[in-house]
């Protein structure tokens, strides 16, 4: 048992025995594969396991939680942002969460292959937290050449790849519901007066356009979309570009700094124009 | 069975020749490798591109007899226009799994019988399957214990990989797809490595469902609580049926068309009825719902249940749900 494991549960544990929250939200192994668990009772900590298998953003379950519940919860560096976004957003309230930051090393998938997401990761400590499990260590540089690859392509080239793409999806919704910071209560995708339920073209478009610009300045960019994606349509490019978009007009990355205002708040139509018009 | 089984070989270097064959009468339905290694059943313009060498395809070949969406008909005015699916040229299903072929009986009860739904049995019964065999199943596969097996299957003819060949087993009326020069006759030899082939891969599946479980002993609430609600698990699945049919119209032109697309009962919006009340309005009646229907409710109406064993949910659910993890539980090693 690594380290971090061990001092994850006792961390737990102590949470849980002095009532500090009510569950915390953490990773299990079953049969060799990660997934989610909730941890209601001390003596079942035991079950936390932090591994590579990690990869899942447990963050999209603090917007289950009953206002009035405490919760723990095991955040990467990429989910650590999540939780900034979604305090900032006011649909967390920082308080009611004790954050087990894990310094983590990347994620891998079951064959063992790093996820596109850690290999340029920025920020491989959480830029929240209560308690630090790990050593701190150094980011990579930003790295957006696989968003590039895609600019650089004529109008005509990126209409056919995201059409091949597209075409694939099924419309589970998995990319949505899997987003921590797809919060809507009611989601503009299900309501057929905006987006029709065919899989045709354009509707399929729209599909992903709303949610691509709906996300804009709230995506962190933690690739479980892409990674939920059943048919593997590779979301994260889709949504890195409109995360570079924002960074460029508006220097502003989504859940880094707590007292950055987000850009849809900041908007100012007069002064930003200008800014607007020359990008 | 009634139908006399023909059996036959073909080289390996000579599929593509056999398919070109069938691709003179026929619209060919085949797994077409995209990307790195996501392999999808798409209509083939050429035998190039088919992809023999895959465990299991993204998306079961279900979209080809029950669309993601289609057209039942156009309005204008008044005037109604005819159903939109037309009976195209004969179609071939070339390389179904043979869990997926099962996922098609399945589908095939629904459908068939007690009400028959025109626009899926037009395309059933326009359509022979060739199913391929599987030589690797893989750790999430378990349909040997839902009665198939990763070479039995109910299609017009099943292909099994003998190494450099493949074995051919064509029912009598499907003699005309197999009779050609390319095609030989096979050996006993041939019969005996089918059988030991056969063999090997149904002792690579590991895993069994229980049946007939009582799933009021489930800890089904407990798992539900980290799904995410999405779709994905229905989407993929071989044997679930549910559609929604929904109008697109233009009111200003008086025009429009009528279409049903998949539904999923994991959407709140699935149990959804007039005046807003909804009679599954938690997350975890949703997810109980899914066992109920596939593990209770299917087979009390058709004798069996609503699963193939493809592993699909399993493999794709984000959160790794396990179909037989949750099934197979078992309340007096109580390990929750």
């Amino acid at each position: 048992m690594s380290d971090i494991e061990k001092n994850l549960r006792a961390e737990a544990k102590k949470l849980l025995e002095e009532k500090k929250v009510d569950y915390v939200i953490g990773y299990e192994e079953s049969n060799g594969k990660v997934s989610p668990c909730f941890i209601d009772n001390a003596k079942d900590v035991e079950k936390l396991v932090f591994n590579p298998g990690c990869v899942h953003n447990l963050s999209v379950y603090l917007l289950e939680a009953d206002a009035e519940n405490k919760v723990g919860i095991v955040a990467k560096g990429c989910d650590s942002r999540a939780i900034i976004e979604l305090i900032k957003q006011n649909q967390v309230i920082r308080d009611n969460v004790f954050i087990l930051g894990i310094s983590c090393d990347g994620v891998k998938d079951l064959l063992g292959k790093d996820y596109d997401k850690c290999k340029n990761c920025k920020y491989p400590v959480p830029l929240i937290y209560d308690v630090l499990l790990g050593e701190k260590k150094e980011g990579k540089e930003e790295d957006y050449s696989d968003v590039e690859e895609i600019e650089s392509m004529s109008l005509e080239e990126r209409k056919k790849f995201w059409n091949k793409q597209f075409e694939k999806c099924i419309k589970c919704h998995a990319c949505r519901n899997i987003c921590p910071l797809c919060y809507c209560e009611e989601c503009a995708l299900d309501d057929k007066n905006w987006v029709s339920k065919s899989h045709k073209f354009p509707e399929i478009w729209m599909s992903h356009l709303i949610r691509a610009l709906h996300t804009a300045g709230r995506c962190v960019s933690c690739g479980e979309c892409e990674r939920a994606c059943p048919v593997n349509i590779p979301l994260r490019k889709l949504y890195r570009k409109i995360g570079k978009d924002v960074k460029e007009l508006f220097d502003y990355e989504a859940g880094v700094n707590a007292e950055d205002v987000p850009p849809l708040v900041a908007f100012d139509l007069d002064k930003d124009k200008e800014k607007i018009k020359q990008n | 069975m009634q139908n006399k089984i023909i059996k036959k070989v073909i080289k390996k270097d000579k599929i593509k020749n056999w398919i070109n064959e069938l691709m003179k009468n026929y619209k060919v339905i085949a797994p077409v490798k995209e990307g790195d290694e996501d392999v999808f059943f798409r209509i083939i313009k050429s035998a190039d591109d088919v992809c023999m060498d895959f465990q299991n395809t993204v998306l079961s070949p279900k979209e080809f007899f029950f669309p993601k969406s289609e057209k039942i008909f156009e309005f204008e005015g008044d005037e109604i226009s005819d159903s939109g699916s037309k009976i195209g040229r004969k179609r071939i299903l070339f390389g179904a799994r043979p869990c997926d072929v099962h996922g098609l009986t399945i589908l095939d009860n629904v459908y068939k019988g007690e009400f028959n739904d025109p626009y899926y049995l037009q395309r059933r019964e326009n359509t022979t399957i060739i199913s391929l065999a599987c030589s690797e199943p893989d750790e999430n596969c378990f349909c040997k214990s839902l009665g198939t097996g990763p070479v039995l299957c109910d299609a017009d003819i099943i292909i099994t990989d003998l190494g450099d060949r493949y074995f051919i087993e064509a029912k009598t009326d499907d003699v005309n797809l197999v009779n050609f020069d390319i095609i030989k006759e096979a050996a006993p030899g041939d019969v005996e490595l089918k059988d030991i082939k056969q063999k090997e891969s149904e002792d690579k599946i590991t895993r069994a469902i229980e049946l007939n479980k009582n799933l009021d002993d489930l800890h089904l609430e407990a798992e539900s609580r980290k799904c995410l609600g999405c779709g994905c698990c229905t989407y993929i699945c071989p044997t679930c049926t549910c559609f929604d049919v929904s109008d697109e119209s233009m009111i200003s032109k008086q025009k429009g068309k009528r279409f049903r697309c998949w539904d999923s009962c994991m959407f709140p919006s699935f149990a959804l009825l007039a005046g807003g009340e909804n009679t599954r309005e938690e997350k975890s009646d949703r997810f109980k719902q899914r066992f109920y229907h596939k593990f209770k409710y299917y087979p009390e109406k058709y004798g069996k249940v609503m699963c193939v064993g493809c592993g699909r949910c399993t493999r794709k659910c984000p959160v790794n749900t396990d179909v037989v993890k949750i099934i197979n539980y078992n309340k007096l090693d109580c390990n929750y």
